[in-house]
């Protein structure tokens, strides 16, 4: 089933898509397809084990699929090469995840220079500064990790992720290991159109969350099926 | 040389942020960095004092020599237990007699002959320049057969070879457990050979295996007699017998000279390389032990740093990449430990020359050939974890991240 609100090129464009790992008959996304608008944000949700991870790990361009066909920002992916692929994901994509996974002995300027650093394309050194500005860090930019919140820790992590301005930012549970009133901040950070423009995919299994998305699809029998559209959504994509 | 010039400086732009990272990464664990170095630093200290000991011993013994006239004597003692009174009072006569001035230079063995011990003949391994001008005498000769290649082969003195009754029907004899097959005999004073000789290069020189009886008979004028002794109580007679040399030459005490601590049997080339071959044997033993630490503590990090791996991975890093990282820890881990460990070597030689006995010379061609090695040393270590980050799958890293 394919699905789009947008007449602009699709950022990413599946159809299709199959993927099971070997030795298992059962293909975990079998016959997946999506369509998504470049700054469209889209929330899955789904039991565990359903494949959500192997999906995310694709959309990441770090594993490969069977069939089907994959095209991210007009590239068709099986025609890219590991080096390639490196390039893209490392220019195009933003990763979050329920852990902050900060690297501990960095500060958190650091953390956040460090997706500069990685960028291949050239973003200033003073949107790290605003960044950490933004997620009102500003007075702990020279904190370590274990020195933070787990809060504080997560709103690293994002600011982190944000950093090298992504087109697309796949989050993985990224409230999950918050209270809901911190997980909501962090959030409403993700979802601020003022802070980030790209477009988001989150992986969740929290309804409440999910209902901030006006894009939501369960992942079941190796495909996407949409669900209803959310009446107490704030956000708008 | 512009090439290369711009060859660096192109790669440290690329390599820039690698290092920089390493830089962090080492700075802010300094127990583990302390640990991992310790070893390398070590290895480079022990490296550059052997360096040191080896030229400054050379160096000074090349001094002493250079100022030797004509009529002067080295003497050299191949004997380890002390000398009886008369030995002196007989070496003090002969060096009057005969105008020689008297310099003596000691060595420290720790396995030296005992006078009247076949074992003796085991000095007599010796330069082709040495046996040309002393032309030792052989009584006969015998072509070793190739089953006795392993046999150590050696000459005696022809007293000796009498008391044993050698002959070529029976060429071998047995010291303690091992054998040796005597290739020829020698006489009275004629050449032997033995590692100072060939380290100085000495071609005028005699080993005196009965000291003072052979001195007193020998025909042949001596330049060089050279003292070698394992005894420190040797020294004290020395410095007793001669107060007027001691005086003349302005040293309150005769130099102990431990350049060669050596097994005597175990020495079968120039002084010089096998000083150079044990120091370095040594120094490589120790730097491949302390890489081999450093080489398993990476292989441990690369497990223990999967979540590290991973984050960089989601933040769009390659393999190469990490392993880019690892190999610039590495290379940063070894070369500031050796060049630490260089730093050390020269203050303590300086000091040592400085404030001790110990003859020290720290020469930049030593430290180059130090830093050489130890750049090598540091690429080949770096290596090894790069190659292990890119065998990583990113997909496992990410794994753990969730």
């Amino acid at each position: 089933m394919t699905v789009s609100c947008s007449t602009e090129p699709p950022l990413i464009r599946i159809e299709n898509l199959c993927f099971g790992y070997p030795g298992h008959t059962e293909k975990v996304l079998d016959g997946l397809d999506l369509l998504m608008a470049p700054g469209e944000r889209i929330a899955i949700m789904g039991r565990s084990g359903v494949g959500k991870s192997t999906l995310l790990n694709i959309l990441a361009l770090l594993q490969d699929f069977e069939t089907g066909d994959f095209t991210f920002n007009r590239r068709k992916v099986k025609r890219q090469g590991r080096r390639q692929k490196e390039q893209m994901r490392s220019a195009w994509i933003g990763m979050v995840f329920q852990a902050h996974y900060l690297i501990p002995y960095l500060t958190v300027r650091e953390n956040v220079d460090l997706a500069l650093e990685l960028a291949p394309r050239r973003v200033s050194f003073g949107r790290a500064e605003a960044l950490i500005d933004a997620v009102g860090l500003s007075h702990r930019a020279h904190f370590r990790p274990n020195q933070l919140s787990g809060g504080e820790q997560q709103r690293v992590g994002l600011a982190r992720a944000l950093a090298k301005e992504p087109l697309l930012l796949l989050a993985d549970e990224p409230t999950g290991n918050l209270d809901e009133e911190t997980g909501l901040r962090i959030l409403d950070l993700l979802l601020d159109r003022d802070m980030y423009r790209g477009a988001v995919i989150t992986v969740t299994h929290q309804k409440q969350v999910a209902s901030l998305f006006t894009r939501r699809y369960r992942l079941a029998k190796g495909r996407l099926h949409p669900l209803a559209a959310s009446k107490s959504s704030g956000v708008t994509p | 040389m512009k090439r290369a010039g711009g060859a660096f400086a192109g790669f440290w732009r690329t390599r820039r942020g690698h290092f920089l990272h390493a830089r962090r990464y080492l700075a802010r664990h300094p127990a583990q960095t302390i640990l991992s170095g310790i070893g390398v630093c070590f290895s480079l200290v022990l490296l550059t004092l052997t360096h040191a000991s080896r030229r400054g011993t050379h160096e000074a013994m090349m001094a002493e020599f250079a100022g030797l006239g004509s009529n002067s004597a080295l003497v050299y003692v191949h004997e380890s237990r002390p000398l009886p009174r008369r030995f002196y009072d007989g070496l003090e006569d002969l060096c009057r007699a005969r105008e020689w001035a008297f310099v003596p230079v000691f060595e420290e063995t720790l396995f030296a002959n005992v006078s009247g011990n076949p074992q003796h003949t085991r000095a007599l391994y010796t330069t082709a320049a040495f046996l040309e001008h002393f032309r030792p005498v052989r009584a006969w000769g015998h072509a070793l057969r190739s089953e006795d290649a392993r046999l150590a082969r050696t000459m005696v003195g022809d007293d000796l070879a009498r008391r044993l009754q050698i002959s070529p029907e029976n060429p071998y004899i047995k010291l303690d457990e091992e054998w040796f097959q005597v290739t020829g005999t020698v006489t009275g004073l004629s050449a032997g050979g033995s590692q100072i000789h060939q380290f100085l290069d000495i071609t005028l020189a005699t080993i005196v295996t009965r000291p003072l009886d052979h001195l007193i008979q020998a025909e042949r004028p001596l330049k060089f007699i050279l003292i070698r002794t394992a005894d420190r109580g040797q020294i004290r007679d020395l410095q007793r017998a001669f107060p007027a040399f001691l005086e003349a030459q302005q040293l309150s005490a005769l130099r102990l000279d431990l350049r060669l601590p050596l097994r005597q049997g175990a020495l079968r080339a120039r002084s010089e390389q096998l000083l150079l071959a044990h120091g370095g044997l040594v120094t490589a033993v120790c730097l491949a032990l302390s890489c081999l630490g450093i080489l398993i503590s990476y292989q441990l990090q690369v497990s223990y740093r999967h979540e590290e791996f991973g984050t960089l991975v989601a933040l769009g890093a390659s393999r190469g990449h990490i392993g880019w990282n690892l190999f610039c820890e590495v290379l940063l881990l070894t070369i500031t430990s050796g060049g630490s460990g260089l730093l050390i070597g020269i203050t303590l030689g300086l000091g040592w020359s400085w404030w001790g006995s110990a003859a020290m010379s720290i020469h930049p061609l030593d430290l180059a050939q130090s830093l050489a090695v130890l750049t090598s040393v540091a690429l080949a270590t770096g290596l090894v974890p790069a190659l292990l980050a890119l065998r990583l799958n990113p997909i496992d890293l990410l794994r753990l991240n969730r």
